[in-house]
């Protein structure tokens, strides 16, 4: 068995090697005049731009990004919770049939985190248009398949005395998933969800890519108009947004410990 | 003797307990050699022995979470493996663990309802964690009283003492009300004081039997896992001893000295001379403990 792992760590360490070794170092690695666009970029945040029809402008698209960032988390919840829980075994007994279907849960969740939001987008892109639906569905699917993996992994990660109390007690799995599992799983997955919905926070930002309006498409368009002013003042409502998120997360987490 | 009379009940009752010959091996280890034993109602037991002994799978079968490889195992008459989970079994066993087992993050009030998951259905288990039944409620509180826990009902369990803790676990067997009690090592963590007063509360469910009707014969009985010889002496009736997981006494606690229960701890770590046997499934052999093979080995 050790062997095996110092086989694994001496090909890990050669990919290493090999990839540093491949990443064509012969050419010029600087850009020489980066060094005058970097400055312009700072100066341009003292002050970025504060006129108020641009303010208006950021805060419609920040509000966009929320709106898509909380819809996409939601269902995620509403997609994943039922999925994760099913995929935890824990409020099934034994047999064949839990054995199915907690096997199609996990699958479920493995195949849609496996695929990238923006390449989810790109599928919906093409079936629903630049539309709202595409970036809130694209956001769904991954996160879902997320949470819905971390909930399965929390339910599963309780410690076991509590349960087997209530089991001794008389409950079934589902009671015991009610009364135990689930109570001590809940700070985490609270925790574990405001987590990720800062995470879709920054992936509904960059719903750009694919066309999709929002902070990132404004920032996008500023930089090619190499209105850095502009870019900064979206940036820092980008930031403003993830840090509101952070400290309701904190609160929320905080009342649940007392 | 089945003679059914219309006014006296009848003159045989099963025991609560029957154990013919259960036992248990694991992979490598036997856990518990075949042991017979029978407990009646009112009997409170304790259980010793060093660690390893085979005490706490003793208790794992009687609660029905083991299933033995061998034996018979009665509870009122009935076959264990034949009760059905949930509301027939959890009206005949119920259990305090050593470290007490409740769930931190809720309120008392669930930690000591979750006694009555059993009986409940199952949407009136989910009802009840939103909204907990005035009749409910009125039983938790009376059972936390009755501990001396008079409004802590909605106190974050995890918030509470170690000692309060220790009477919520009271409190949830206590509306499970099983007539079979079993506790492993409920006073391990406690100091001498809180030990008392924790085997005080759990002999007084045995005692308690009956308290809503007017029947005043016991119905229930205690069995517990522990070791302080002071404890099993003062606390309880029968002292059933095991070391390896063979049955080494079991006799009235009236007739154990604390010497032998001493014993029992200081073999601890020595081997029984090859080939030693018992003699099979029946009770163990009453002095077994004066046959220490090396006692000076023991003790250096």
């Amino acid at each position: 068995m050790p062997d095996h792992r110092r086989l694994l760590t001496l090909l890990m360490v050669a990919a290493v090697i090999w990839s540093v070794a491949s990443a064509g170092w012969g050419g010029p690695v600087f850009h020489t005049g980066g060094a005058a666009v970097l400055g312009e970029i700072a100066s341009a945040l003292f002050p970025p731009e504060l006129s108020p029809s641009f303010l208006g402008l950021a805060l419609a698209a920040t509000w966009q990004t929320l709106v898509f960032a909380v819809a996409g988390i939601t269902l995620a919840i509403v997609l994943g919770l039922p999925l994760g829980v099913i995929a935890s075994g824990a409020v099934f007994g034994p047999g064949r049939s839990s054995a199915v279907a907690i096997a199609a849960a996990r699958f479920f969740l493995a195949a849609v985190r496996s695929i990238h939001e923006l390449v989810w987008a790109v599928l919906f892109v093409a079936a629903f248009g630049l539309s709202s639906l595409t970036a809130i569905l694209a956001l769904t699917l991954p996160y879902a398949g997320i949470l819905g993996r971390i909930y399965a992994d929390l339910l599963n990660s309780v410690p076991q005395e509590p349960l087997q109390a209530l089991r001794v007690s008389g409950a079934s799995p589902f009671r015991v998933f009610l009364y135990g599992r689930l109570p001590m799983a809940l700070p985490d997955a609270v925790g574990y969800t405001f987590y990720r919905f800062e995470c879709a926070i920054r992936s509904a930002a960059i719903m750009s890519f694919v066309g999709i309006r929002g902070l990132g498409f404004e920032i996008q368009l500023s930089l090619n108009d190499l209105l850095f002013g502009q870019v900064w003042t979206l940036i820092l409502f980008l930031l403003a947004l993830v840090l509101v998120v952070d400290r309701w997360s904190s609160k929320v987490r905080r009342s649940m410990m007392s | 003797m089945n003679k059914d009379d219309n006014h006296v009940p009848p003159l045989h009752v099963p025991p609560l307990i029957e154990a013919r010959g259960i036992a248990k091996r694991y992979p490598g280890t036997v856990a518990l050699a075949p042991v017979s034993f029978s407990i009646e109602a009112g009997e409170r037991v304790a259980i010793a022995g060093p660690s390893g002994s085979g005490k706490t799978t003793l208790l794992e079968l009687l609660a029905g979470t083991v299933r033995p490889d061998q034996g018979e195992l009665l509870l009122d008459g009935r076959d264990l493996g034949r009760l059905k989970p949930g509301r027939e079994l959890s009206s005949l066993v119920g259990m305090i663990n050593q470290g007490y087992d409740l769930v931190p993050h809720l309120p008392a009030i669930h930690n000591v309802l979750a006694g009555r998951l059993g009986h409940w259905s199952l949407l009136r288990s989910m009802i009840s964690m939103v909204r907990v039944r005035p009749r409910d409620r009125r039983l938790a509180e009376a059972a936390l009283e009755e501990l001396g826990m008079a409004g802590k009902l909605y106190e974050r369990t995890s918030h509470l003492s170690g000692g309060e803790q220790q009477r919520v676990a009271v409190a949830r067997v206590m509306v499970q009300s099983p007539k079979i009690i079993l506790a492993d090592e409920p006073v391990s963590s406690l100091d001498p004081a809180r030990a008392e007063d924790m085997l005080d509360l759990m002999t007084g469910l045995i005692d308690d039997s009956g308290t809503d009707g007017p029947v005043h014969a016991p119905d229930k009985a205690l069995i517990a896992t522990l070791h302080s010889p002071n404890l099993i002496l003062n606390f309880f009736t029968r002292v059933i001893a095991l070391r390896n997981g063979e049955l080494q006494f079991d006799r009235p606690a009236g007739m154990v000295s604390v010497d032998d229960l001493d014993d029992l701890y200081l073999l601890e770590g020595n081997q029984w001379p090859e080939g030693w046997d018992h003699g099979g499934p029946d009770r163990g052999p009453d002095g077994g403990s004066g046959r220490r093979s090396d006692p000076g080995e023991a003790v250096a």
